[in-house]
């Protein structure tokens, strides 16, 4: 790899996991979008930083850009917690405003010079490397060093007051009432990710830096049980997503794709990728979903045959309807009559079930299954009659519905709890 | 150019604009209301960031094919761009759906990973292809200047196509809007509505991106509706509000850049409804920041005032309640029909001359701000004030007023006494803070209730037990 492509890297990196650190209190206080209406609201500073000074040098841009980007969060915070206005709709009421107020400061100043929005969009982190300081023999690009301690500052900050903001996400009234300076701690983060992001502004571009603050704790938050874990995950995905996207960007070499671009896109396929996949993600509930749905037809199915023989159709025909009534979900309604042919194969294959020319009948298994869970029936009516209060009338019921849970624990307890025989009256079985 | 026609905008083309961002801003307005109060505004910002990777597909094809001359018909590019804009919708609603993320992340991921494939597409398309594509940019930052009136009349149609929307499911977008949790509960086709809206949202961004440019677009959906929250809390008069803010912004706006002809309109406009924000943050009738301070600082001085009269007269009351125990009295005798007599006496001890900085001290006061309330209190008939040793004596009308604060403040803690659990010092501190808050139906009410159980006078001895 060659200077510029590995300095591409690293600076990437260091803006990765410096974003990553703070984007994840970002995320857990709901206020992600405080990234997007900053980079949207740092254009007006920028220009006027440019307008007083007469000059591109990048302090004074970046001066302005901070001054701006304080006065947003100042402003948007004063609105949302003190008007009470709604968090979104004052960040959104201030970025824009102060984004039309930037674009008009550039055209009308456009003529003298040429002041170009997009590179505030995009950045220019291919030619980063270009601009170094030299340290003796040493040649380190301008933006690893600025981003570099931007990164170091970061760390401490999370590092020294991890546990302040762990109880403050978790419960921010608690933590106003031990005694942490919410407040004080709330601005002192939000300076610094509007510090995080001018600094990268001027190496990956705002929209980069959007997707650096939110996708990778995003992600993290999926899989993480504790604040801990989901800082070293965004971490880990950050660094992931640069690596990723620099192999393929040696892939598409020619095809003059952005780096910015591209590391964008890796972000979003991982963050479509994570949700499918996590535990709380949407492929494993429907096979959770499934899997506890043909398990309640097959229980209803046996409870049915412990009354007699009955036809295949007709069992089919009352599992779908069971199982419409049990599952909602689209996948359990429309393929109703797929999910009660399994349940019939299922019960068939482990024996509890034996198919003779189109009637069911119940096997010596599946009748201690039945029973049991009969039993099971009857211990949750007592035990809702009894200690729940419900009405004799709705015991059944509401049976009917518990009955399938299959913790062996909770029928264990419910035995205990039930231990004396009560009759329900009025209650027929 | 003269005044007036500047101001009535005589030239053709400024009458276009204005009519067609006029027009525009309505559909805005319309649906930004129920945006708000659903807290999702920023909605509109993630949509119009996702039409940029389809407006950049839609030209990578048509160039690379040759398909359509781009330069005369730019009307496939924005088609390319309203697909990808469906998907983020599409996207957003099944994410919300099947994951705990709250909308804040669902637009900060649609905006960034949406541009930033649109970047590279248009990194790509550099490369790629023979048209040029540097101008793909500036077609989304738009140019509302040269709007023509085709796109006036598109604006027209899908504004009345929000219109009836909200006309015809006014009653169940309302409740949607207000109480989502009860509106699906009811049973009403919530996500039916919900996407609707989001289609509706997505057309008017993708109709608006070219014509009037993407800092409009926003700008007019997002500030109108916050602007009004200042003036009215009810839904209809909110919209009325919200309509007028953005058509007087997109005229004042429009003859603005009439005069001053080198700035983007969509801009200037935009700035207008940034100002009309800030005088409705300031000014607003319904929770501007001047109205909020005068009542806060008007309640604060009523507190001064009925925390200084009520002092005063339990110093008195102290006394009083020693001279009842001395004669004999226990509280346990005392019975209804001596309530009054209680009082009288109350009006002979309490016809004395009091101490303001004593009586200031204890009612949490300084002493200039105590003797400014005496004074204003001197002013009104309460009190009459004698100015060289710094005294006070009650009016016969100060009493009774003094009297009822007292009653209010002994109700409460009665109250928290019957009602809750909570200890004596926390009683008489809620108590402090609550007394003045309590108009006469409540006062009336604790009083029947507590009635029943206990008398006035003789909480009035029992308090020293």
């Amino acid at each position: 790899m060659n200077f510029i492509g590995f300095w591409v890297v690293i600076i990437a990196i260091i803006i990765a996991l410096s974003s990553a650190l703070l984007g994840n209190i970002l995320v857990l206080q709901k206020d992600s979008m405080l990234a997007d209406a900053l980079s949207h609201s740092v254009l007006p500073g920028i220009a006027l930083a440019f307008f007083l000074t007469q000059s591109r040098t990048s302090v004074a841009m970046v001066i302005g850009a901070i001054v701006m980007a304080l006065l947003t969060s100042c402003i948007s915070n004063y609105l949302s917690e003190t008007l009470r206005l709604e968090r979104n709709s004052a960040l959104g009421v201030v970025f824009t405003g102060f984004f039309a107020l930037g674009i008009i400061l550039i055209t009308n100043g456009a003529r003298a010079v040429d002041l170009d929005p997009n590179c505030v969009l995009f950045g220019a982190i291919e030619l980063t490397p270009l601009h170094t300081i030299s340290f003796g023999s040493m040649h380190l690009p301008k933006a690893a060093l600025s981003n570099g301690i931007v990164l170091l500052v970061n760390f401490a900050f999370t590092a020294i007051f991890f546990k302040q903001f762990n109880i403050i996400t978790f419960n921010p009234s608690f933590a106003k009432v031990s005694g942490i300076r919410v407040t004080c701690l709330k601005y002192v983060h939000i300076l610094l990710v509007a510090i995080t992001c001018v600094i990268a502004f001027e190496s990956v571009g705002s929209i980069m830096i959007i997707a650096f603050l939110v996708i990778p704790p995003a992600i993290a938050w999926l899989f993480a049980r504790s604040l801990k874990q989901m800082l070293v995950y965004s971490s880990l995905i950050a660094v992931c997503a640069v690596m990723i996207s620099e192999l393929l960007q040696g892939m598409f070499i020619d095809r003059g794709l952005p780096f910015v671009g591209i590391i964008s896109a890796v972000l979003g396929v991982l963050f479509t990728t994570a949700l499918l996949f996590s535990s709380h993600g949407v492929l494993f509930r429907i096979v959770r979903d499934v899997l506890a749905n043909v398990k309640t037809i097959q229980e209803d199915m046996l409870k049915v045959l412990l009354k007699g023989k009955v036809t295949k159709e007709e069992m089919v025909h009352f599992a779908r309807r069971g199982s419409k009534q049990h599952d909602k979900k689209f996948w359990s309604m429309r393929m109703s009559r797929l999910w009660s042919m399994l349940s019939l194969r299922l019960l068939e294959r482990s024996q509890f079930i034996v198919i003779e020319e189109g009637m069911v009948c119940i096997d010596a298994k599946g009748m201690q299954k039945a029973k049991e869970l009969s039993k099971k029936h009857r211990l949750w009516e007592e035990f809702l009659y009894a200690k729940g209060k419900f009405s004799s009338f709705q015991v059944h019921r509401s049976a009917e519905i518990f009955e399938h849970i299959q913790e062996q624990e909770i029928t264990t307890e419910l035995d205990k709890e039930t231990e004396e025989e009560i009759s329900i009256p009025g209650h027929k079985h | 150019m003269n005044l007036s026609s500047i101001l009535l905008l005589k030239e053709y083309n400024s009458q276009v604009v204005l009519f067609g961002v006029i027009v525009y801003s309505i559909g805005s307005a319309l649906i930004g209301v129920f945006l708000l109060l659903q807290k999702r505004l920023l909605i509109s910002d993630s949509i119009s960031h996702a039409t940029l990777p389809g407006i950049t597909i839609a030209f990578i094809i048509c160039s690379t094919f040759g398909l359509i001359d781009l330069s005369r018909n730019t009307n496939i590019l924005l088609f390319g761009g309203l697909i990808t804009a469906l998907l983020s919708v599409f996207r957003m609603r099944s994410i919300k759906h099947n994951s705990f993320f709250h909308n804040d992340i669902l637009y900060a991921t649609t905006i960034s990973v949406y541009f930033g494939l649109g970047i590279a597409l248009l990194g790509m398309s550099q490369r790629f292809s023979q048209g040029n594509s540097s101008g793909l940019l500036t077609f989304i930052y738009g140019n509302t200047a040269s709007m023509i009136f085709s796109d006036a009349i598109v604006f027209l149609v899908v504004s009345t196509l929000i219109l009836l929307f909200i006309l015809v499911f006014w009653r169940q977008l309302s409740i949607f809007s207000f109480d989502p949790q009860y509106a699906s509960t009811v049973g009403m086709p919530v996500n039916f509505y919900d996407s609707v809206m989001l289609y509706l949202i997505s057309i008017q961004t993708i109709v608006g991106i070219q014509a009037v440019g993407i800092v409009l677009v926003n700008g007019i959906l997002i500030i109108p509706p916050v602007a009004a929250r200042f003036w009215h809390s009810k839904l209809v008069p909110l919209i009325i509000i919200t309509i007028v803010i953005s058509m007087s912004s997109c005229y004042i706006g429009a003859v603005l850049s009439a005069v001053y002809p080198g700035i983007p309109t969509g801009s200037v406009i935009i700035t207008v409804a940034m100002s009309i924000f800030l005088l409705s943050l300031l000014f607003g009738s319904y929770k501007g920041v001047v109205k909020t301070f005068i009542s806060r600082s008007v309640y604060a001085r009523i507190v001064a005032r009925e925390h200084l009269l009520r002092r005063a007269l339990e110093q008195v009351e102290e006394e009083v309640s020693n001279f009842l125990k001395k004669e004999g009295y226990s509280s346990e005798q005392e019975s209804e029909s001596e309530e009054y007599s209680t009082e009288s006496k109350l009006l002979t001890y309490a016809s004395r001359a009091f101490s303001i900085s004593s009586i200031a001290s204890t009612a949490g006061l300084t002493r200039t701000r105590a003797l400014k309330e005496c004074k204003f209190l001197e002013s009104r008939g309460y009190l009459t004030l004698n100015k060289s040793n710094l005294t006070f004596y009650f009016t016969k009308k100060g009493l009774f007023y003094a009297l009822s604060v007292l009653r209010r403040h002994k109700l409460w803690e009665l109250y928290f006494m019957t009602y809750t659990n909570a200890s004596p010092q926390q009683i008489d501190f809620s108590a402090d803070t609550v007394e003045h808050a309590i108009g006469q139906e409540a006062s009336d009410e604790l009083s029947a209730q507590i009635k029943t159980k206990y008398t006035l006078t003789r909480l009035l001895g029992e308090k020293h037990h």
